[in-house]
């Protein structure tokens, strides 16, 4: 048995080595997703019915209602400024006042959320290992070793916050009897989301980049063209 | 030690434990019993090469084998095997949707196979070619992190190994033998983007050690 020790202690020597290190940076922890509802935008007679959206003028701040708004409103208009123009890019008309018994197909809504996430770490093998135990406390649900405080022993606090930017459209299904309010129904989410910057100018930039990709990833979002 | 470290080190440890195990006390009343234990290497093919389509220098395994005739052996595989690559600026579609990001994938297979090995050529000759065909389960996870989300799909596939290779005799009761085969992980469950046609495949390369006849 004792020559069946030495491949073995070389196996496990060498191996683990093999696994890369990618280097990651923010850029990399942020992600863009769009969902739809494919009985709409997959069907042309449900599509056809969709022609105009109403943006809402005001972008919403998603926060515990016991907190304190801390997100700013520098960069509102420039959002929603970025998000009709996209819409109207893809054949779709933007309604902006519905005094004239115009009534839009869509209504579009811009929200944004931050969070700032606390972990805490105790670096000792011999005590406690989070990834023993469980899980850092407060880290998001990722399994892999990419990302994670530096090891100098003991133990210690850190910070990282994360931002989220939504972009919804819903359908407005008019109701059957007249005195009935209409339904919305969605049928297209954006969603930015990631680790922010302490630059707020950096973190403008590369929503900006990710508004873009959001419709960019969503084709079947284009109209043909109207009469 | 990062994590992925220590989880591939507790899985060499169970492998090696789990082909051990029994071995002493068989090899002490049997002279038919052997151990085989290698380093794998794997080439992705087909739908797990659209997912991951870098080379795999990550595995181990281990077999049971027992020698039923001189040119027969019947085993019990197990191992090891993880593909994984960086894709930046990804975009993966869905049913209903799709993601974009940097993408860390991954996929670890872990065959679980009974194997029947023929070796052509006298038993005295250093270097044997043989034949052998694997059949069992596939265990198959797909990991996707972007950003800070992970999708994940573990499923248990019926599979088949069939594989050639050369067997280089180093002593009555050692050899090195250099294998190729073909993993063809039979479709199972749902892939980490929902997709049923979830068939995953690859092609191994194997240097193994075998102790015993």
């Amino acid at each position: 048995m004792k020559s069946l020790l030495i491949p073995v202690v070389i196996t496990m020597m060498v191996l683990p080595s093999c696994f890369p290190d990618y280097g990651l940076d923010v850029e990399d922890y942020r992600a863009v997703f769009t969902q739809y509802d494919t009985a709409v935008y997959d069907n042309p007679a449900a599509k056809a019915e969709l022609r105009s959206f109403y943006l809402v003028d005001s972008v919403f701040h998603v926060i515990d209602p016991n907190s304190k708004d801390t997100i700013t409103r520098a960069y509102d208009r420039q959002l929603l400024s970025f998000v009709a123009s996209n819409f109207r890019s893809l054949n779709w008309t933007q309604i902006t006042d519905t005094a004239g018994g115009v009534e839009p197909s869509t209504i579009i809504r811009v929200s944004v959320s931050t969070q700032t996430n606390i972990g805490y770490y105790l670096n000792s093998w011999n005590t406690w290992d989070p990834y023993w135990g469980g899980g850092w406390w407060g880290y998001p649900g990722w399994g892999w070793g990419g990302w994670y405080p530096p090891y100098w022993g003991g133990s210690g606090r850190y910070t990282y916050a994360t931002g989220s930017l939504f972009v919804q459209q819903d359908r407005i299904v008019p109701a059957s009897n007249p005195s009935d309010t209409a339904a919305l129904h969605p049928i297209w989410l954006g969603t930015s989301n990631g680790l922010l910057t302490s630059d707020q100018q950096s973190n403008i930039n590369m929503l900006s980049v990710e508004l873009r990709q959001m419709f960019t990833q969503s084709p079947y979002l284009a109209l043909p063209l109207q009469p | 030690m990062t994590m992925s470290t220590r989880r591939f080190v507790s899985i060499v440890l169970a492998v090696t434990a789990l082909c051990m195990s029994p071995l002493p006390t068989l090899r002490a009343n049997n002279d038919q019993w052997g151990l085989t234990l290698g380093y794998y290497m794997a080439i992705p093919v087909s739908a797990m090469h659209d997912f991951v389509d870098r080379y795999s220098w990550q595995g181990l395994g281990g077999e049971v084998t027992y020698l039923a005739t001189e040119s027969d052996h019947i085993g019990f595989a197990a191992g090891w095997q993880r593909f994984d690559g960086l894709y930046r600026d990804a975009l993966s579609e869905f049913a209903g949707g799709a993601v974009y990001g940097t993408q860390v994938r991954s996929i670890t297979a872990i065959p679980l196979l009974i194997k029947a090995t023929h070796t052509i050529g006298d038993p005295i000759q250093k270097i044997r070619p043989y034949l052998s065909l694997g059949a069992g389960a596939y265990v198959v996870t797909e990991v996707m992190d972007v950003g800070l989300y992970e999708f994940s799909s573990t499923n248990v596939h019926l599979g088949f190994m069939p594989a050639v290779g050369l067997n280089f005799r180093l002593g009555y009761r050692n050899n090195l033998l250099l294998q190729v085969d073909y993993n063809a992980a039979l479709s199972s469950g749902t892939n980490v983007f929902g997709r049923t046609d979830n068939h995953q495949n690859y092609i191994g390369l194997k240097a193994l050690l075998h102790f015993g006849r």
